[in-house]
């Protein structure tokens, strides 16, 4: 025994000798959850030598000692150390790093790690929204981002969505951040063409982001204060979006095939009385049919996704592309978007990687299917309201099985919703070229060429067999014609060109530099036409598309429009950053912006930042790991106002006549952001809780604001674009947090969360400027929100309700704060704005085994949302010739009490909504071998499957565009889109 | 072997892209217009006038300065019928006398009349043609006529201003002063009336307007807006001769000057012109704003008159109503004042509201309708006789400016101590002839109360109640006395960020 131990021991120190003496060349794999990885790092510990994997992954390291530890390193993911143990051949399989500050995060012109931003900067990549049925690529940011607050104007496939980076920082529109793809700022504008007004209200486009196809999408990068978007200058202010889109990072091809489809259902609880409860209601005018609004216009939507990707690449080249189809049906008839995307990007390196070209192309061509849905309906309402407001007892259909026609102001709904048709198809390309020259090891020379080219036709149609009074009609010849089709073409053609030219250098492990300076030119062409023809044949079905047979066309008149503007803007940048004693970092930036849309006399204004970041503690053991201080100071700007602004602009509308005069200001200038920011980036308790706490002001000035025309008479009657005094003052808070509670080889589970408390003031304020159109019967020109000076931007302005007297008529107070009724009441300030106080998100994810689960929620609190559905069509009055809710037939209101907006709709906005939940299972083993598989995943993805909320109408999530005098609304709901709740099931293979 | 690389390479990219982003001016042009700018001396004169002519459409609505002046009045009420024309309290405020600064209407008129001041300016200050400038100078006073006659102060803008500076503002009486003297300058060079068409300044409009003026010359000019007012014996001679200067006779029927071809009304001294089809204003509001859903024309069940109001017509007035066989066939129901059951067309069928009762307006009528009423109370009219060929975009031009109240403008100066061959007697008769009733008493009481029987709903009434005293007193659905400050409309809100603006007294 004890022979055998001391042989043993004998043996164990020769080995142990001989390979202390023995080195050996060791070559591997590194590959990470999606194939192999090029460009990783190997590195032998405790030594500088070292090697990166090729294209395929591989790498050689010589004389590597037989007991040597190698340390594998790739950005984003989780650095490992393998001991060599005396084998010459290695795989290794890097798994993702969830430590968010180990991070490389791209900002503008350039990446950082995270660990050294000085900015506010927050990167979603996209291991966290891929598989995640969505229309665009806003909503997979929806509560993934602190102060990122993503609201869509209704339930509708593709609606337009209002997107904020720390909240408002401008009273007009053009609140949204700036988005730049692969390097290319696009403009703000809208891509496809709202809809024609036939006489019930026109409706809103719908987002421009639609066009790009969120599985082609690597990163989304939001940065959030002025350290970070000065160096977009005059269009940083808002915040700004770095979409960076997928590469290929392998030589080996790659094949992913992804397929779901999925069930979309009426999610809301909300419901007018049932033919039921409507007979039993006092008064009812029982017409002796049946009738439910569900049935009438609502639909179960069948949505399908198809990707298929491949990538390749040789020893200088890579390349990607990528095909996406995606069919959405809407839970309200006729309406869905049809969506196709091509993707194709390439990297070449020529002469020994000296030259890079990589030229870029997303294509997307995108059908929208919508109803007569409309955000300005008037009292005969559009097809969800018409719907709403038919009596339960009445019969949609005769016994002939022709329409039963009530009134020409009292539409039969499904007879509304056959009888219009509106289809809108756009086709958008984003090609790009970025060409990198080398100079020297520490200075390149950047240029980006882009071209943005889209063009979007909108067709809409009424048919002349449905009477909608006072609309949609001509006269001819004495007889009156009905029927309407609009035709609306938008197009646009945007050029970028950036030269840049970046310097980056280690003096000293002491003091490194980075260096960026360039100049940039972009040119946004914007034309748009469109063609109504009113009153046609009864018998004529196809109008849109033989618009000829018109009333308009007979008597030569046929009300066309043309449009065209151009807006150039110029600018010179520059970025410096320093990093002394790998511990301080110091940035500071200077841009100065140009744009032909300013008055004559201020065409050029500077913006500049500056940031520091002071690391106390990193990479640390223990409860405290890293610890890093940042502050920033900043002018950024906002240019998102209409062209021809400032000039003394008129066109001609007649023959003889002018119309649309601008009110000329040769003085207008930039409207500027002032702000300051402190944060906090934090690793705690053995790096598995990181986290990062922010706190930002914002002082916005020169607010560019369009001044009624009543201030600047004699003038034309029309907005003038002035730069008003007073101040738009933000402060906000917010926290995000990421924990590894489990993290085990087996089992892993996650739990992220963000905050962010926000709140605004207007300041030295000189105006009372009534926003938010109300809409409906007996409304016009009703308001629900000003813009007052001391108090929050859009504060809720109307008559408070106090209850109904004993005659049921509605009891409001006076200027005192006294209880009177209706035509002694007057308007105040109720202290209540649609502006969440607070938004969250919280996320969390599991897995086990081949088993996945994530499941996130997000919610907003603190806002009212002006319920203008229920004002419009909920009220005593109505009924029994249309119906209503059963709280409002049970109310005491008496029948003559008028629906004056009063914070008898205001409510209660707050909601916490479960927006996503994903169950997964991940195949492997020898059935996949054989099938060249290299991974598949199976998933069931879950929309919208809870909400909690104490909001009546259909949703709270909800911004119906009730822009006023140009002032964009918020918290408006009228007869919104309802919200879907969508169940999918999806497989994911790689081969 | 690598400088040959860095070469190539700069010959290939960079080089290559220069001259197609080379530095721009970034001046801005207007692509799909004009830039109107007189700076650069291309402002189009004779577009910009017939924009201001366009401007006159204006006053075809319902609202703004048409329900100031008839709505603030004995004459109109606007009642919110349960959900409908609620529209914020709007209506009742206009007539209940309780409007602010910030109301919708006061706004409106505010910037129609002062920014077609400005289209008349860019042809007056940019070197129009010498007869573009005389109907451009009479169409600007027009316009300040109102600005005058509703706010008093009137901001004004001189040839060379500024334009990002704030506009200079005269006093009520500085302005009556000058667009008195603008239009003597000049009357005796504007064209001669056209037949058939008065919707071109002429002399006798601005003779009539000049009338206008110096009859009103007393409340402008009145160191308190609300009086008393003292009529001066030279002003009256002016409004006197004034009218007499005018080239024009009454229409033999007065309805000739409210049907479809009232332009061959030899009456009416100027108008807003309409083309039946092809283009006009919103006349068909003088339909609708009254007629019930389920009548023909097809209403928005709004506006009715006041019992009061209406009783002051005799049975006989054929100013009360006018019907003849294609009215019937057409419409079912006379023009003019309408009161109780209403008919389809045919005149045979009677109507029923959309809550199925019976459609029968009401003498009586309030503020906010109530119960079975909501819908038809109130006595309805319609001032002009509704095109059927285009019941949307009519033939009828909108009357401005008629004979009939140019005489009654000087029956009021003689009887206010002008002198005359002719006497206040005969000219009432002469009004009272036509509509076949006995004239009213030949002093300013019988004045008044004909000129009300005589211009109704012609956009008159705020004027003259002012004018006699009547305006602020109480009144059928007004039960209390208005405060003095409503004889004027507020400045609006906004407008006093010109700060030589001054909020009117009270306001």
């Amino acid at each position: 025994m004890k022979n055998s131990l001391l042989k043993g021991l004998m043996v164990f120190l020769t080995m142990l000798c001989t390979s202390l003496t023995y080195s050996q060349d060791v070559s591997g794999t590194v590959s990470d959850a999606s194939g192999p990885l090029p460009g990783a790092s190997v590195l032998v510990k405790g030594t500088t030598k070292g090697a990166q994997t090729d294209f395929d992954g591989k790498f050689t390291i010589k004389n590597v000692g037989s007991n040597a530890v190698l340390v594998f390193s790739y950005i984003g993911l989780k650095s490992q150390e393998v001991n060599v143990a005396g084998r010459s051949n290695i795989k290794v399989t890097l798994k993702e790093d969830s430590a968010e500050l180990k991070e490389v995060v791209v900002i503008g012109y350039g990446s950082v790690k995270k660990k050294d931003a000085t900015g506010a900067v927050d990167q979603l990549n996209s291991k966290k929204f891929d598989n995640v049925a969505a229309t665009s690529p806003a909503d997979v940011l929806r509560g993934k981002v602190a102060g990122v607050q993503i609201t869509s104007a209704s339930g509708e496939p593709g609606a337009a969505t209002a997107i904020r980076v720390r909240g408002n920082t401008s009273l007009r529109s053009g609140n949204g951040p700036l988005i730049v793809v692969d390097g290319v700022p696009l403009d703000g504008g809208d891509s496809s063409a709202g809809g024609a007004d036939s006489g019930l209200g026109s409706s809103s486009a719908k987002s421009p982001l639609n066009f790009i196809n969120q599985n082609d999408i690597e990163s989304m990068s939001v940065l959030k204060d002025a350290s970070s978007t000065a160096i977009y200058g005059a269009r940083g202010a808002n915040g700004v979006i770095i979409i960076t889109t997928k590469k290929s990072k392998s030589k080996q091809p790659q094949l992913n095939l992804s397929t779901s489809v999925g069930i979309s259902t009426y999610s809301s609880k909300f419901d007018v009385m049932s033919k039921e409860q409507y007979v039993a209601t006092p008064g009812s005018l029982n017409k002796g049919g049946s009738y439910n609004w569900k049935d009438a216009i609502l639909q179960t939507g069948v949505t399908r996704n198809y990707d298929l990707s491949y990538a390749t690449g040789t020893d200088n080249s890579s390349t990607r592309i990528s095909f996406g189809a995606n069919n959405t049906e809407g839970i309200v008839k006729n309406t869905g978007m049809d969506k196709y995307t091509l993707s194709i990007s390439n990297s070449t390196d020529f002469f020994d990687g000296t030259l890079k070209i990589e030229p870029k192309i997303l294509y997307s061509a995108i059908k929208d299917n919508t109803t007569l849905l409309s955000d300005k309906a008037g009292y005969i309402g559009n097809v969800v309201a018409s719907a709403l407001y038919w009596n339960p007892t009445r019969a949609i259909y005769n016994t002939d099985r022709s329409y039963n026609v009530v009134a020409d102001d009292y539409l039969n709904p499904v007879q509304l919703l056959n009888s219009y048709q509106d289809y809108t198809n756009t086709s958008k390309l984003l090609a790009s070229i970025n060409t990198t020259v080398k100079l020297n090891s520490h200075l390149k020379y950047n240029f980006l060429l882009a071209f943005e080219n889209s063009n979007s036709t909108r067709k809409s149609q009424l048919l002349p067999t449905i009477q909608i009074k006072d609309a949609a009609r001509a006269t001819f010849d004495g007889t009156e014609y009905y029927g309407q089709a609009d035709i609306n073409n938008l197009n646009k053609f945007n050029k970028t060109f950036e030269h840049t030219l970046t310097y980056n250098k280690e003096f000293s492990p002491n003091f490194t530099l980075d260096l960026v300076g360039g100049f940039s030119y972009y040119d946004y062409n914007f034309d748009s036409n469109s063609i109504t023809g009113k009153g046609f044949n009864p018998n004529q079905t196809n109008l849109i598309d033989d618009i000829q047979g018109s009333v308009g066309y007979l008597s030569g008149k046929f009300g066309p429009t043309s449009h065209r503007n151009e807006q150039e803007l110029q600018s010179y940048f520059g970025r410096a950053t320093a990093n002394l004693y790998q511990k301080f970092i110091l940035n500071a930036t200077l841009r100065r912006d140009g744009s032909s849309k300013l008055g004559a006399n201020n065409k050029y204004e500077n913006f500049y930042s500056v940031g520091a970041a002071y690391k106390v503690i990193e990479a640390k053991e223990g409860l405290v790991n890293d610890l890093k201080l940042r502050g920033s100071y900043g002018l950024t700007g906002n240019q998102e106002f209409a062209p021809n602004s400032a000039i003394a602009y008129a066109n001609y509308i007649s023959p003889k006549g002018l119309g649309n005069q601008v009110s000329p200001n040769s003085d207008l200038k930039w409207e500027t952001t002032l702000s300051s920011g402190l944060g906090v980036d934090f690793t705690l308790l053995n790096n598995r809780l990181t986290g990062s706490v922010d706190y930002f002001m914002k002082d916005t000035k020169n607010l560019i604001f369009a001044k009624a025309a009543e201030s600047t008479q004699v003038a034309p009657a029309a907005l003038k674009y002035v730069n008003l005094p007073g101040t738009l003052q933000s402060k906000g808070f917010e926290v995000s947090l990421a924990y590894k509670v489990i993290d085990s080889k087996d089992l892993t589970w996650d739990v992220s969360a963000n905050a962010a408390f926000l709140t605004n003031k207007l300041v030295d304020f000189p105006l009372f400027v009534p926003v938010a159109e109300v809409n409906g019967q007996g409304l016009t020109g009703a308001t629900a929100q000003a813009l007052v000076n001391g108090q929050p931007a859009y504060s809720y302005y109307m008559y408070d309700f106090k209850g109904y007297d004993s005659n049921g008529a509605s009891i409001y107070t006076d200027a005192a704060g006294n209880n009177v009724g209706l035509g002694n009441a007057v308007p105040k300030l109720v202290d209540k704005q649609p502006l969440p106080k607070l938004n969250l998100g919280f996320n969390t994810s599991v897995s086990y085994k081949k088993f996945d689960a994530a499941v996130s929620f997000y919610g907003a609190f603190g806002n009212y949302i002006y319920n203008n559905t229920s004002n419009a069509l909920f009220y005593k009055g109505a009924f029994p010739v249309r119906n209503i809710t059963a709280d409002v037939a049970n109310s005491v209101q008496a029948n003559s009490d008028p629906n004056s907006p009063s914070t008898k709709y205001l409510e209660k906005g707050d909601f916490l909504r479960m927006g996503n939940l994903t169950l997964g299972y991940t195949f492997s083993g020898a059935l996949l071998d054989k099938a060249k598989i290299k991974s598949a995943r199976l998933f069931l993805n879950g929309q919208n499957l809870l909400l909690f909320t104490n909001y009546s109408g259909f949703d709270p999530e909800v911004n119906v565009n009730k822009t006023f005098n140009g002032v964009p609304s918020a918290g408006m709901d009228y007869i919104a889109y309802p919200k879907a709740k969508t169940i999918s099931v999806g497989l994911n293979v790689n081969f | 072997m690598k400088k040959n690389n860095l070469l190539k390479v700069f010959l290939l990219s960079g080089l290559v892209f220069v001259g197609a982003s080379s530095c721009t001016n970034l001046e801005e042009r207007a692509l799909d217009g004009t830039i109107q700018s007189g700076s650069s001396g291309t402002v189009d004169t004779h577009a910009f006038l017939n924009t201001a002519y366009n401007g006159l459409r204006s006053f075809q609505d319902q609202g703004n300065m048409y329900a100031l002046s008839e709505m603030s009045t004995d004459a109109m009420v606007g009642p919110t019928r349960g959900g409908d024309w609620d529209d914020n309290g709007a209506w009742r405020q206009i007539h209940a006398h309780t409007w602010n600064a910030v109301h919708v209407h006061v706004r409106d008129t505010w910037n129609i009349l002062l920014s077609n001041v400005y289209n008349c300016n860019q042809v007056i200050y940019n070197n129009g043609s010498a007869a573009d400038v005389l109907e451009a100078r009479f169409l600007r006073a027009f316009y300040y006529y109102h600005v005058i006659d509703f706010f008093g102060q009137v901001p004004h803008r001189e040839k060379g201003s500024d334009v990002n500076a704030d506009a200079e503002v005269w006093t009520r009486s500085e302005a009556t002063d000058f667009v008195i003297s603008e239009l003597e300058a000049i009357v005796n060079s504007l064209p001669n009336r056209i037949a058939n068409d008065a919707s071109v300044a002429n002399k006798d409009a601005a003779r009539f307007l000049l009338a206008k003026l110096y009859l009103n010359k007393a409340v402008y000019t009145a160191a308190n807006p609300a009086g008393p007012y003292t009529f001066a014996q030279a002003d009256m001679n002016k409004v006197i001769s004034y009218v007499d200067a005018i080239s024009s006779n009454l229409a033999s029927d007065y309805w000739d000057n409210f049907k479809p071809t009232n332009n061959t009304s030899p009456e009416i001294l100027f108008s807003s012109k309409n083309v039946r089809s092809t283009s006009g204003g919103g006349l068909q509001s003088r339909w609708r704003m009254c007629q019930h859903y389920n009548q023909t024309p097809g209403g928005w069940n709004g506006f009715s008159t006041l019992s009061e109001y209406y009783d002051r017509f005799s049975s006989a007035d054929k100013r009360r109503n006018y019907t003849d066989a294609s009215i019937v066939t057409n419409f079912g129901n006379p023009v003019g004042f309408q009161v109780g059951q209403q008919f389809a067309p045919g005149g045979v069928t009677p109507l029923k509201d959309r809550n199925e009762n019976p459609l029968s307006f009401t003498r009586e009528v309030t503020l906010i309708t109530t119960g079975n009423a909501i819908e038809t109370a109130g006595i309805r009219a319609e001032k002009y006789i509704p095109d059927a060929a285009d019941l949307g975009t009519p033939e009828n031009d909108l009357a401005l400016f008629r004979y009939s109240d140019a005489l009654l403008m000087k029956a009021e100066a003689i009887a206010r101590g002008g002198s005359s061959s002719a006497t206040v007697a005969s000219i009432m008769s002469t009004i009272a002839t036509r509509a076949g009733v006995s004239a009213a008493t030949a002093d300013l009481p019988g004045i008044y109360a004909e000129r009300g029987r005589e211009l109704w709903w012609e956009g008159w009434r705020r004027n003259d109640m002012i004018r006699f005293g009547k305006y602020l007193e109480a009144r059928q659905l007004k039960t209390s006395v208005s405060d003095a400050k409503y004889v004027l409309l507020p400045i609006p809100s906004a407008a006093l960020l010109n700060p030589k603006l001054k909020q009117n007294d009270g306001y």
